[in-house]
């Protein structure tokens, strides 16, 4: 076999070997990612949270703190609005709530950070205690209560000591020397 | 020998007196009270019925004068919630360990009330209120006394401005004729307003702050719970002097 044709064959072999390879080349990009993905360990979704946060464990706590007050603000907001927004002035009907009117979740708040036991007693318990629950011990002590349009009076009980002003009522009456707070459910106020 | 059949007969008198006292007692039972309320829906009747047992096991307690007044509520005119108020605010008084006697008597004034038409409600609750403020029972007492004679003045005071109460399904051929509801509930909340007032410590002599008091409580419960027409209809016709003449009055008259 002559130089020429040696190269001519050998050309053609690595010819034929490069067109076979290449049909295996396709997608291997993907079958690497895929089989590198089988490899590593599997993130949980507080691992994949915790790399959206800060590289280092202050800046982590830090960025924490900016979400928590960040959040706290918007809950202040919201419940805020939702009370402001039981008292707006509705459309007059024509037969008052004497008849029927549908209950509203009214929300009492107090905060007693030491407290071991907080409830709220008004007139719409007949001043019996009505427990109010800090589920996260974070010293907030709540109840939703479901009222009919009206004004309720009503004050805290706080480890057995009453606490009769509070700052979301709309007013306080006293009486005996002490104060109680004031709700208007439903309603007007914007002048008849 | 005569001053021995005088201290015979003195011993026969008081034997005599203290059978009387027992059977008068054993006339009345827990079967009395339970028969008599069983004649309403109540929603309390066990913890009403445990406290008028709880009393009858105490000396001096007027049991006679008890079922009186529960055999009067049970027939009188009113709502059931109010007349279960009424021996509500009687359970209350002998769970706190106090004579009840008084109560029992403030419950016939009630009673009385609310068989007249008169919304008592507010007043049972005020008085539940003073009873988780712990004050002294006397002050309880009088306060729902002087609740009463602001509830009549109140009333008086809008019959004189012809402002009338309609009753059940009569035409309402002039706008100060209210159906009962809306009339009543005028009543209760300006009578509640003058009541707080007084308590608060305000002036009966400052009619325009009472007034003033007495119009934003009515507006703030424009529309849902009293008609604005209704607001309008006080305010055009209740004055500052007015107000005074109801709350001196409330506060000179000789409580029941």
């Amino acid at each position: 076999m002559v130089k020429g044709e040696f190269d001519e064959l050998l050309r053609d072999a690595l010819h034929n070997e490069v067109k076979d390879a290449a049909g295996s080349l396709q997608g291997l990009e993907a079958r690497i990612a895929s089989e590198l993905e089988g490899r590593l360990p599997r993130l949980r979704p507080s691992d994949r949270f915790r790399q959206l946060l800060a590289p280092t464990r202050a800046g982590r706590i830090g960025q924490l703190a900016v979400i928590g007050a960040t959040a706290a603000a918007f809950l202040f907001l919201g419940v805020f609005i939702a009370h402001r927004t039981s008292l707006l002035p509705g459309p007059e009907r024509l037969s008052p709530s004497l008849s029927a009117s549908a209950n509203r979740e009214v929300l009492f708040v107090v905060p007693a950070l030491d407290a071991k036991q907080v409830a709220v007693v008004g007139d719409f318990n007949g001043w019996e205690a009505t427990p109010l629950s800090d589920d996260n011990h974070d010293g907030i002590w709540t109840a939703n209560i479901p009222l009919s349009p009206g004004r309720y009076e009503y004050a805290f009980i706080i480890d057995g000591r009453w606490w009769g002003q509070d700052p979301l009522a709309d007013e306080y009456v006293s009486s005996f020397g002490q104060y109680s707070s004031v709700r208007y459910v439903g309603g007007g106020g914007d002048g008849a | 020998m005569k001053e021995n059949s005088r201290r015979i007969g003195c011993l026969f008198v008081l034997i005599g007196l203290l059978s009387l006292s027992t059977i008068g007692s054993a006339q009345v039972s827990i079967d009395h009270f339970s028969l008599a309320l069983s004649a309403l829906p109540l929603t309390s009747e066990d913890r009403i019925l445990a406290a008028i047992g709880a009393g009858l096991s105490q000396d001096g307690f007027p049991a006679a004068r008890m079922l009186q007044l529960t055999q009067q509520i049970v027939t009188i005119p009113g709502s059931v919630e109010e007349k279960e108020g009424i021996l509500i605010l009687i359970a209350r008084t002998i769970e706190e360990g106090l004579p009840a006697d008084g109560m029992i008597e403030k419950g016939f004034a009630l009673a009385s009330a609310l068989g007249e038409g008169l919304p008592i409600k507010a007043i049972i609750q005020e008085t539940l209120k003073w009873f988780t403020q712990r004050a002294p029972l006397s002050s309880i007492e009088y306060g729902i006394s002087r609740r009463l004679l602001l509830l009549r003045a109140v009333r008086d005071l809008l019959f004189e401005k012809e402002i009338f109460s309609l009753p059940p399904g009569a035409p309402q051929t002039v706008p100060t004729a209210l159906p009962e509801p809306r009339f009543n509930e005028l009543l209760l909340q300006i009578s509640d307003e003058v009541g707080d007032y007084l308590d608060g410590g305000g002036s009966p002599f400052e009619g325009e702050v009472l007034r003033t008091q007495v119009i934003n409580r009515l507006t703030r419960l424009r529309g849902e719970v009293i008609l604005g027409s209704d607001v309008t209809l006080i305010r055009d016709n209740i004055t500052a002097s007015d107000l005074t003449r109801v709350a001196l009055a409330a506060l000179s008259q000789p409580t029941e």
